[in-house]
């Protein structure tokens, strides 16, 4: 009984401590990291000064950040995503000008982007953030291929309207550059049995990175962090297709919160 | 009656003893301790978290106090390159007319600056790719990002490029051909936006609100005219 006793609180210890590296370790090493790596870089301490001045304008500093990183991306001449978690929009701009402006309806992001200093919020948003890899339910351009009819009785025949009321699932991930992850899932209920399976596909593809056993297997292999910020962010699947659609293969983002 | 209280109080009293040999049980109470610590695992993080988060705040403020004419004068000096920057950015809107179009969900919003002067339903490109024969391959999709009217025509014909025939099964003509030009397909407005794009009308005004174009953008009379009169030549058009 006593060695059965050790082996449970042996195997409790051991489940125990990854799991708190995993959820409270990891998470304020990356923010130490964040923090730290702004303060010891001179260079950018010269060109910036201000953003360490005092804590009690981090709300100008964000500002400042804001409209920085929105003034680099007007100089792009592809369309941007632009995150407002303030005014809870996320918008699709091009030189600019706001194309599209949509509302966010909940916003879900970790706590340590509470913990980020001034320094460090400039450092990491006074320039758009770059997409690095990203994956969408949404099919990006849908475009079907069809061979020239022969004749115009099968021209005729293959005469069809598209279905506008048809959307797909909404869900769109981003992996940004400067270690943060965007996701974007739909608000909307699933209703469709297609729905259902494909949101449930990719929410569980999305929630295996969170996932504690994933975390332990991939320890081994090492192909993500131990922990990266994220951002969950529930808007209309309809919002989610056209920023999805409207956005160039490589996405810039602006963050703002 | 006083009989029956004292039963219940008895009850009550085997209840609380029973318990107790149940908790006092090696096994339950280990499974008890093992549970609640993992309860506190499970909580652990967050409240850690939270700790660091506040600390971290608290250390930045230690490292950057700074006096109160100092963070006046840095509040002032902030205050004024936002300021700047704002007006930058407020620059970048086109003052004069401007039309956005959503080749998504096939809508247009016409804007003055920022202000929404007309909006509507309107057709796009229908995302089809067509192959002839011979390998020769045709897209129909409207292109994103931002153009300028190149040119406005009223009364416009259609030079019918080969696909118009190619799509229909039909043989194409020859340049010149007179079957090559249509004056009714696109309405009493064109606005060009290179490249064979355009801003056009369309008797097929029922499909408006739905990708069915060959890249090229309908819209309905009345918008068309709106829309004709309010863009000039070199006005911006911005498709997503």
């Amino acid at each position: 009984m006593k060695a059965l006793k050790a082996i449970i609180i042996l195997i409790f210890t051991a489940f125990a401590s990854l799991y708190l590296y995993f959820y409270a370790v990891a998470p304020i090493i990356t923010l130490n990291q964040i923090n730290k790596y702004a303060l010891a870089d001179s260079v950018f301490m010269r060109k910036h000064p201000i953003a360490a001045q005092h804590p009690n304008l981090m709300h100008q500093i964000k500002e400042k950040a804001f409209l920085d990183a929105q003034l680099s991306l007007s100089k792009a001449d592809s369309i941007g995503l632009v995150i407002n978690l303030k005014d809870s929009t996320a918008s699709l701009v091009l030189k600019g000008v706001t194309l599209r402006k949509s509302k966010i309806d909940e916003i879900n992001q970790d706590l340590i982007f509470k913990g980020i200093n001034g320094p460090a919020y400039s450092k990491l948003f006074s320039k758009p953030l770059v997409c690095i890899s990203d994956s969408s339910t949404v099919v990006k351009a849908p475009i079907e291929y069809h061979k020239a009819p022969k004749d115009t009785i099968e021209a005729m025949q293959r005469m069809r309207l598209p279905d506008s009321l048809v959307c797909e699932p909404g869900y769109y991930s981003l992996n940004l550059n400067r270690g943060i992850r965007l996701v974007m899932v739909q608000s909307e209920e699933w209703t469709t049995p297609e729905e259902i399976a494909v949101g449930e596909r990719f929410k569980s593809d999305m929630q295996q990175q969170k996932f504690f056993l994933y975390r332990i297997k991939d320890l081994k292999g090492k192909e993500t962090p131990d922990y990266i910020p994220t951002i969950v962010l529930k808007t209309s699947k309809y919002n989610i297709r056209a920023i999805y659609r409207g956005l160039p293969d490589k996405v810039s983002v602006v963050l703002s919160y | 009656m006083s009989d029956l209280l004292i039963t219940e109080n008895e009850n009550i009293e085997v209840k609380k003893s029973c318990f107790k040999s149940f908790i006092s049980r090696p096994s339950i109470r280990f499974s008890l301790i093992m549970a609640s610590l993992t309860l506190l695992v499970i909580i652990l993080p967050f409240i850690i978290q939270l700790v660091a988060t506040t600390l971290t705040a608290r250390q930045f403020k230690i490292i950057s106090s700074s006096s109160s004419d100092e963070y006046l004068a840095n509040k002032a000096t902030l205050e004024k390159i936002i300021l700047k920057q704002e007006n930058t950015l407020n620059d970048l809107t086109p003052k004069s007319f401007y039309l956005i179009v959503n080749s998504t969900d096939n809508d247009f919003q016409l804007f003055k600056d920022k202000e929404l002067i007309r909006s509507g339903k309107c057709s796009t490109g229908k995302n089809e790719l067509l192959e002839r024969k011979n390998g020769k391959k045709y897209l129909f999709t409207t292109p994103k990002g931002i153009f300028t009217i190149k040119l406005k025509k009223t009364h416009p014909v259609w030079t019918k490029p080969d696909w118009a025939f190619i799509e229909e099964g039909l043989p194409v003509p020859p340049p010149n051909h007179p079957d090559r030009f249509d004056d009714a397909t696109l309405g009493d407005y064109a606005l060009s936006l290179g490249d064979g794009y355009m801003i056009h009308g369309t008797v097929w005004q029922r499909y408006l609100g739905l990708p069915v174009t060959h890249g090229c953008i309908r819209l309905d009379d009345d918008d068309l005219e709106f829309i004709y009169n309010s863009l000039q030549k070199g006005s911006n058009v911005y498709i997503y």
